[in-house]
């Protein structure tokens, strides 16, 4: 009895922060979830009425393991409900409880890897990547975080992602504006996928290594081409470990101040844009993305019906629960995305790239929705004269 | 692969299912078992709570039947037993355990003064004659078991008295003579012969015995201490055989006592030999022990103890060299260690530097390691033998590679204690009568390991173990033993203690104990379920679900339906990717299309093999395993690590060729119908659990009964690069595939492969 009165309150005190009690049941967050149009049994209000009637109950709710964070709920709330934040906190406190996200894809492989990075006397093997032609150094200003490319390769073979092409171009655009950026040999995971699944602890772990690691190197920016490490080292690093003397900067930010400069060939492609949900929604990132695309020679943009603010995610979130609803999910996506007309579909965040290629995996998969696709880093790499 | 029949346990409310199973015979025998804790700890499943209940009563010789049913020296293990009983009563989670052990002794003594009780009787006499090697208790507990079936046994035993390691390995203090003596009185009562100063090779050749007698147990026991594993001059004069050195005092036989003793090794023999050291005349006796104080697997109050007689315990102490001078022993160079986590997350003892200090010492033992003596007889080398130099053996039948020679106890499992001997010479007995009957051997089981139980404890009180009586602190200078038991009233009182847990198995046992076989049946239009335990290793047959009969106690007989292992899929997670359907050499899974264009892959119940191939090759999770799911393989692993194994995932196939490793104590073996079960994610969970090392073991390429040696091997390639890629050595992962001409290659390559995480360490 105690100990579900202590629960109770730790819930009531969530409910507050993410002011949970604005809510009126008007349904606006319903209507935009990606999952609720395809999952009946899931929609923000449901969860909201658990979290305020059945209070403890919701713990140990599969519902609450299914959410993407992908915003398009708190987007469009008038009453200023923090739902994603609540979703957050509600699984760190199941964690906290001795909970656990029920049925993770992959059997919970890629947070078995990200849990043996918090070792802190382990001495990672992940630089060889990096070709010859390739420039980096220990230390320095601008630093280069690459994120868990080198792991999703091989553990994903099958997928023949070569994600670590996004790696490559990133140092190759670095260097040719000039900069050699500092690469970490012990670089940790930026600990996003376990801090939204409740994993607070183990995060900090890796966030506190990661630090670390980086006053090693004496760098003053970080660069990343992925929208998840960005966000999470931009927004979350702060709110636990205090303000960083740090300025984190995503790819596109630094292309779209830097394009102007470089000297790039002609490419005669039409594309369409997928927001990633933690560079869009979550950290207001749009334009810059959009601009570089212009500034190409040759690159038609052409929108999907449902862009920047109100993109749709890519299916998947934090490797915490996948099926056939988020299969649903992203080949809805790409359908919206093939019915541009477009013949490329750029990302800039590598997890997009991975789970619409896993949808594209099946060859099932009819015409309507198979198109090509590639990162804004591939894309613009590979058209640097 | 010999047929073995099944015995089944009632349960409660379960449903059926078989792990592995095999063709069913129709005919079963069921032994009903309601258990407790402390029972299923016991290598020899004593029926505890009943004991404990009837001298709770006072009824001391009902209560010394129960006990002697299986266990022909209740007065040595109430002296020397290790007692895992006691580990697992739920009464040490209120205030402290019941004192089994002592409570088992106080019977024997009791039975020591007021005169035996005969526990069963011999049955009609057979013509077949079994010859045992060994009167230690492995073999005189088979003898005791043999001879009341009905056979002609002759023990014979190389040296002047009976008894093994318990007249020569214990210390009268601990255990006195005349408790042995009078317990193996007890078996020769029933028409045992024992032969003493009779050795095998020399006295009596082992083609006598083969010709003589029609079963041959070897029961030797590993009573040839090795010298220590220290740099310095092993041949130094002062280097003792422990073994000998204890022999001689046992039998009050001068012994060249020195002044000094440094004794490395952390285990009971180490603090017996030094409070042995002490009496037989040394000024100081010394233990080093590499780990720490609670550490050590000896209980506090037998530290306490040795500590109260004058015995020094060096913890986080290693020994670095032997010194001597002019050939003889005058110390041995010491570091002090302290506990390092290693980057697996295990605990080592690291060396701190600059520590080293000397003790002195005139002479040294080692109580490490020991093995079989098998110097005198030549035949040894038609013998299989396996990596610790003991007998190998079927695990199931204790059966050498040799028709008709068996061997338990110490010299087929290595050094063990002495419960697990009397275990062992159980097995044997009841192997090598299947085996002269020419009857299939009914198996119980292995020794279980104790499991979690929900058990409802109210309130009843703090109330303390009883304390046992000791001779006073200036009368323990001698061979006396320093227990002195209880009354009978300290020992009803102790009794009721008890806090009679059980009876419930819930069937999760089976769900993290499922390398022992354990399956469930659920008898038609019964509300009562039943635990299984299948020792058969091949497929499923196609008939789907398969009928049986159930034959209870000889006279009951219930229709069942028993269902095989079989793999689902979990529609919300199926991404329809397809494959699944690509990997199965069955074509049990198949792609059914729902509306809105997405296919879901379904299982074939009729056609699937429950090996769980698809499973690790789903990249959704979406497949699972009836009755043996992912987390109960982590559950097992995961158990195993807290004693820092190597895991090893078999293949059940491989099981004939593997059978020897389940001996290896550093391994866990963990048993999957298939090897290419082991996905990647599985190998990253075990290192992320602490695992040292993992090892596959599976079938060559066309022996492979699900075709999937391509998967097994993509797996362990990719678990590979990951952990380097995570900085690990990739030596800490293997996978070898068995060859049939070659049968002790796994055995050559189990070794390298140990030896190698050892020095990567």
């Amino acid at each position: 009895m105690a100990q579900s009165t202590e629960k109770t309150e730790v819930l009531q005190d969530i409910l507050r922060k993410r002011q949970v009690y604005n809510c009126i049941e008007c349904g606006k967050c319903s209507s935009v979830c990606p999952i609720g149009q395809i999952n009946g049994a899931f929609y923000p209000r449901i969860i909201m009425r658990k979290a305020m009637y059945e209070n403890p109950e919701l713990m140990s709710d599969g519902l609450l393991w299914s959410c993407l964070n992908c915003g398009r709920c708190d987007e469009v709330c008038d009453l200023d409900v923090h739902f994603y934040e609540l979703i957050k906190d509600l699984r760190a406190a199941c964690v906290n409880w001795g909970g656990e996200a029920i049925y993770p894809p992959h059997n919970g492989g890629p947070h078995a890897w990200m849990k043996l990075m918090t070792a802190a006397e382990r001495k990672q093997d992940r630089l060889d990547w990096i070709n010859s032609d390739l420039k980096y150094r220990e230390q320095g200003e601008v630093l280069y975080f690459v994120g868990c490319l080198p792991y999703y390769d091989p553990f994903f073979e099958k997928l023949k992602l070569n994600t670590l092409s996004i790696a490559r171009g990133t140092v190759k655009i670095l260097n040719n504006a000039g900069i050699e950026p500092a690469i970490m040999a012990n670089e940790r995971c930026c600990g996003h996928d376990l801090l939204w699944g409740g994993d607070v602890s183990d995060f900090k772990k890796l966030a506190e290594l990661n630090i670390e690691e980086i006053k090693k190197t004496g760098a003053k920016t970080i660069i990343t081409a992925c929208a998840e490490c960005y966000h999470t080292l931009k927004t979350e690093y702060p709110k636990y470990l205090g303000k960083l003397d740090l300025d984190i900067v995503h790819i596109s930010e630094f292309l779209s101040e830097n394009i102007a400069d470089m000297t790039l060939k002609k490419v005669n492609k039409k594309v369409t844009f997928q927001d990633p949900c933690r560079l869009g929604r979550l950290s207001g990132i749009y334009e810059e993305p959009r601009n570089i695309l212009k500034t190409i020679e040759g690159i038609e943009l052409e929108e999907m019906q449902n862009n920047r603010s109100s993109g749709v995610c890519c299916g998947t979130s934090g490797w915490l629960s996948c099926g056939t609803y988020s299969k649903q999910i992203q080949l809805a996506r790409l359908k919206e995305a093939k019915q541009t007309g477009a013949e490329l579909l750029i990302t800039s965040c590598p997890k997009c790239q991975i789970h619409f290629k896993c949808a594209l995996y099946d060859k099932n998969v009819k015409e309507d929705s198979r198109i090509d696709i590639q990162d804004l880093v591939t894309l613009v790499s590979g058209c640097l004269a | 692969m010999k047929m073995l029949e099944t015995i089944y346990s009632i349960m409660e409310n379960e449903d059926v299912t078989l792990q592995f199973p095999d063709r069913i015979p129709k005919q079963h025998r069921i032994t009903r078992i309601k258990e407790s804790p402390c029972q299923t700890a016991c290598p020899i499943d004593t029926r505890v709570k009943t004991y404990l209940g009837l001298i709770a009563a006072g009824e001391f010789e009902k209560a010394i039947e129960v006990v002697k049913r299986d266990n022909p020296f209740p007065g040595v293990c109430g002296r020397v037993c290790i007692h895992p009983c006691e580990n697992e009563c739920k009464r040490g989670r209120v205030d402290e355990p019941l004192a089994i052990c002592y409570l088992k002794r106080f019977l024997a003594d009791y039975e020591f003064r007021h005169g035996r009780v005969r526990v069963g009787k011999v049955q009609r006499k057979k013509k077949k004659r079994i010859a045992i090697v060994g009167s230690g208790p492995a073999g005189l507990t088979a003898a005791n078991n043999l001879v009341r079936s009905g056979y002609g046994i002759t023990v014979f035993e190389a040296s002047s008295e009976p008894g093994g390691m318990l007249v020569n390995g214990i210390s009268p203090f601990i255990l006195p003579n005349d408790i042995v003596r009078f317990e193996i009185e007890g078996i020769k009562e029933w028409g045992v012969e024992i032969k003493t100063n009779t050795r095998i090779g020399e006295d009596i050749s082992l083609e006598a015995l083969k010709t003589d007698y029609d079963a041959v147990l070897f029961a030797i026991g590993a009573q040839k201490a090795l010298k220590p594993n220290i740099p310095g001059n092993s041949e130094s004069k002062g280097i003792i055989d422990f073994l000998d050195f204890l022999k001689k005092i046992n039998h009050g036989e001068a012994i060249e006592s020195g002044e000094r003793i440094a004794i490395v090794g952390g285990d009971r023999a180490s603090v017996d030999l030094a409070r042995s050291a002490v009496r037989a005349g040394f000024d100081q006796a010394t233990v080093l022990y590499s780990r720490s104080r609670t550490e050590m697997p000896v209980h506090e109050h037998y530290i306490q103890a040795a500590e109260a007689e004058g015995v020094n315990i060096f913890f986080q102490t290693s020994p670095l060299k032997i010194i001597e001078k002019k050939g003889r022993v005058i110390g041995i160079e010491c570091i002090k260690t302290e506990p390092v986590f290693s980057q697996f997350g295990r605990k080592k003892p690291a060396l701190v530097k600059d520590s080293n200090f000397t003790i002195k010492a005139d002479r040294i033992a080692s109580t490490i390691n020991r093995e079989p003596d098998l110097s005198s007889f030549k035949e040894v080398e038609n013998f299989r033998l396996s990596v610790l130099n003991t007998f190998s053996v079927d695990p199931l039948s204790l059966s050498t590679n040799i028709d008709g020679i068996f061997a338990a106890g110490d010299c087929a499992t290595g050094p063990k204690t002495t419960i697990e001997a009397i275990a062992s010479g159980n097995k044997a007995a009841l192997s090598i009568d299947a085996y002269l009957r020419d009857v299939p051997l009914k198996h119980r089981g292995q020794a279980r390991q104790p499991v979690e139980y929900e058990v409802q404890i109210e309130y009843k009180g703090q109330q303390e173990q009883v304390e046992m009586p000791k001779l006073p602190a200036t009368e323990r200078n001698s061979l006396r033993e320093v227990n002195l038991g209880f009354s009978a009233e300290e020992a009803m009182a102790e009794a009721k203690r008890c806090l009679k847990c059980g009876p419930c198995m819930e069937c999760d046992i089976c769900n993290s104990d499922c390398d022992k076989r354990l399956a469930l049946l659920y008898p038609r239009g019964e509300t009562t379920g039943m635990l299984l335990r299948v020792q058969h290793d091949t497929l499923p047959t196609i008939d789907g679900p398969l009928n049986g009969q159930l034959v209870w106690d000889r006279k009951n007989t219930l229709p069942v339906t028993v269902q095989p292992l079989l793999a689902e899929v979990i529609t919300e997670l199926c991404r329809g990717c397809g494959d699944c359907v690509e990997v199965c050499l069955y074509a049990a899974p198949q792609l059914t299309m729902l509306d809105r264009g997405v296919h879901i892959s379904e299982i074939n119940k009729d056609l699937c093999r429950g090996c769980g191939v698809c499973l690790s090759a789903c990249e959704s999770s979406a497949i699972t395993i009836n009755y043996f799911s992912d987390k109960q393989i982590e559950a097992l692993a995961s158990g195993s690590l807290i004693e820092n194994k190597i895991i090893a995932f078999a293949c059940n196939w491989s099981t004939e060729m593997t059978a020897d490793l389940e001996q290896i104590s550093d391994l866990k073996m963990i048993r999957v119908l298939c090897s290419a079960r082991i996905n990647p994610t599985k190998i990253l969970k075990a290192f992320e659990m602490g695992a040292r090392g993992v090892l596959g073991i599976g079938c060559y390429e066309k022996a492979c009964h699900y075709a999937a040696v391509p998967e097994t091997t993509k797996h362990y390639r990719v678990a590979k690069k990951m952990m380097q890629t995570l900085g690990q050595e990739p030596q800490r992962i293997r996978f070898e595939r068995l060859s049939p001409d070659e049968p002790d290659r796994i055995n050559k390559i189990v070794r390298s492969f140990l030896k190698k995480i050892e020095d990567l360490k």
